[in-house]
């Protein structure tokens, strides 16, 4: 009973803020190896995926960040101007669940002579009924949204960019932002966990196709998101991992810079898992 | 009901634990020619390693950490074990205790003569572990313990399988040390990969930027 009473758990908070932010993005993490490399992220705009632009401009690449929504582009856009005022950005309209964008944008950038180094395909989404875990009450519609945006549209992107990396010779790295629901049988049935399954897979497929390019795949636990439902500002105390704490973007953005700056190339035949122990 | 009311008692009467969780705030310099982002900076790191001291790749460690700029400190496992005095002993010049340690083991063949070669490479390295993890718990709030297996090229079959043990045994330290202190994570590489990526990598999973990699194992393969 005494035992009991002493194991009451008190977390001390831990706010997610623009200090906490630049801790985690201010140095380097890879030697200065990405300089003048050209990097599109898929699903800039936010969460990982505005980390992942940030940790790649602290490493002085040229980053342009991809998004479905012009209006949030111009806002990331400026907010990572104000951060890194010589940095090089662009931003692009892109929507993975049309192929006709898809296509644009990869002749977009080959016009403009703009030919990538590294892809992180970064963006996906998670609908409320893949958190909920449920599988009869999933519309068609829902399914084929969250299909083609994490798997469909990626792997055309992924295709695509490969292919011009291919054939301009770029010994190139693809990262692929998976997510521990790929490997948890509580999610594997959902679309969410389905697609992050068939990317997971996908990653390693690809990684055989290709000996001049490097591709991985990254499979993040709980982390500071929109998608999650956190942001700037709020506590991100969680006792879902060793750390309790869901993890920062920067985490794993530092970790997309690592495998992206010749780490890679020795773990393409598994995928690496970013969730400090968590189990779902 | 009854865990509601036994909740409510404890929230009166119970004595809280509390518990911080683990992230690095430090904002720290910028460093060209680290993999660490600097965050080991002025930190004590020791390196344990079955290396003999005369071998060519001890400089290339000390070069690394000296661009890391850490204080550092290389134990040679000339015997199967150590002990927590031997760690405890190494870091007598250091202010402080070890913050982080970093474990780089070969596992192979007697051929290569820069090691010293363990009989049983399994069981050193779960002996290793468990000393380090006695020095660290209760001396350190935070510390990292990264082991780097370097596997050579052997017949011995029992000898190559004792890595999958040895995964596992970082695996399995990673989920339950955390909550003690010491973040556990690690890597394999064979020989043919370049010993200063596997200093880097070791590095990086030393880092601030490691601890979400805890429990992990990086399997370096070309």
């Amino acid at each position: 009973m005494i035992k009991k009473k002493k194991k009451k758990l008190k977390y001390i908070p831990l706010v997610y803020s623009e200090d906490l932010r630049s801790a985690y993005t201010e140095a380097s993490v890879v030697g200065n190896r990405l300089v003048g490399r050209n990097v599109l992220v898929t699903g800039g705009t936010g969460g990982i995926g505005l980390a992942i632009a940030m940790r790649f401009l602290t490493e002085k690449s040229n980053v342009i960040i991809s998004g479905r929504n012009e209006q949030r582009l111009q806002t990331s856009m400026a907010y990572l101007k104000e951060r890194f005022p010589a940095g090089n950005i662009q931003t692009i309209v892109l929507d993975l669940c049309n192929a006709e964008s898809i296509l644009a944008v990869v002749k977009q950038l080959s016009q403009q002579e703009t030919f990538i180094d590294i892809l992180v395909n970064n963006a996906g989404i998670c609908t409320e009924e893949s958190r909920k875990r449920r599988f009869r009450s999933v519309s068609e519609e829902e399914f084929k949204n969250v299909w083609n945006t994490n798997f469909e549209g990626t792997v055309l992107l992924t295709n695509e960019i490969a292919n011009a990396m291919s054939e301009r010779d770029i010994k190139g790295n693809i990262v692929n932002i998976a997510s521990i629901c790929a490997e948890f049988r509580s999610y594997q049935h959902t679309p969410y966990g389905i697609s992050k399954s068939a990317l997971v897979s996908y990653s390693k497929i690809l990684s055989e196709k290709y000996d001049d390019i490097t591709i991985n795949v990254i499979e993040p636990g709980s982390v500071a998101t929109p998608m999650e439902k956190l942001g700037i500002g709020d506590n991100i105390v969680r006792n879902c991992n060793v750390l309790h704490h869901s993890a920062l973007p920067e985490e794993i953005a530092s970790l997309v810079a690592f495998l992206a700056g010749g780490f890679g190339k020795y773990l393409t035949d598994h995928a690496i898992v970013a969730s400090a122990c968590e189990k779902l | 009901m009854f865990n509601e009311i036994k909740e409510k008692i404890k929230e009166m009467i119970g004595r809280p634990q509390y518990i911080t969780p683990i992230c690095d705030q430090t904002l720290y310099g910028t460093n060209a020619n680290s993999f660490a982002g600097n965050s080991l900076h002025n930190s004590n790191v020791l390196v344990v390693t079955n290396l003999l001291p005369q071998a060519e790749k001890i400089s290339k460690i000390d070069i690394r950490l000296k661009c890391e700029n850490c204080e550092s400190e290389i134990l040679f496992l000339q015997e199967e074990d150590i002990t927590v005095e031997q760690i405890h002993d190494s870091g007598q010049a250091f202010t402080g205790e070890f913050d982080h340690i970093i474990n780089l083991v070969y596992i192979g063949d007697e051929n290569n003569h820069d090691y010293f070669l363990l009989t049983d490479p399994m069981k050193s390295v779960y002996r290793l572990l468990q000393q380090e993890c006695d020095y660290l718990i209760g001396r350190i709030q935070y510390a990292t313990i990264c082991t780097a297996i370097l596997k050579g090229p052997t017949d011995n079959i029992s000898r190559a399988s004792s890595l999958a043990g040895m995964e596992s045994l970082i695996k399995g330290l990673g989920g339950v040390m955390a909550k003690k202190g010491p973040i556990v994570n690690g890597l394999s590489a064979n020989e043919s990969i370049s010993f200063e990526d596997v200093l880097a990598a070791a590095v990086y999973l030393s880092s601030k930027y490691g601890q979400i990699l805890a429990g992990e194992v990086l399997r370096m393969n070309i």
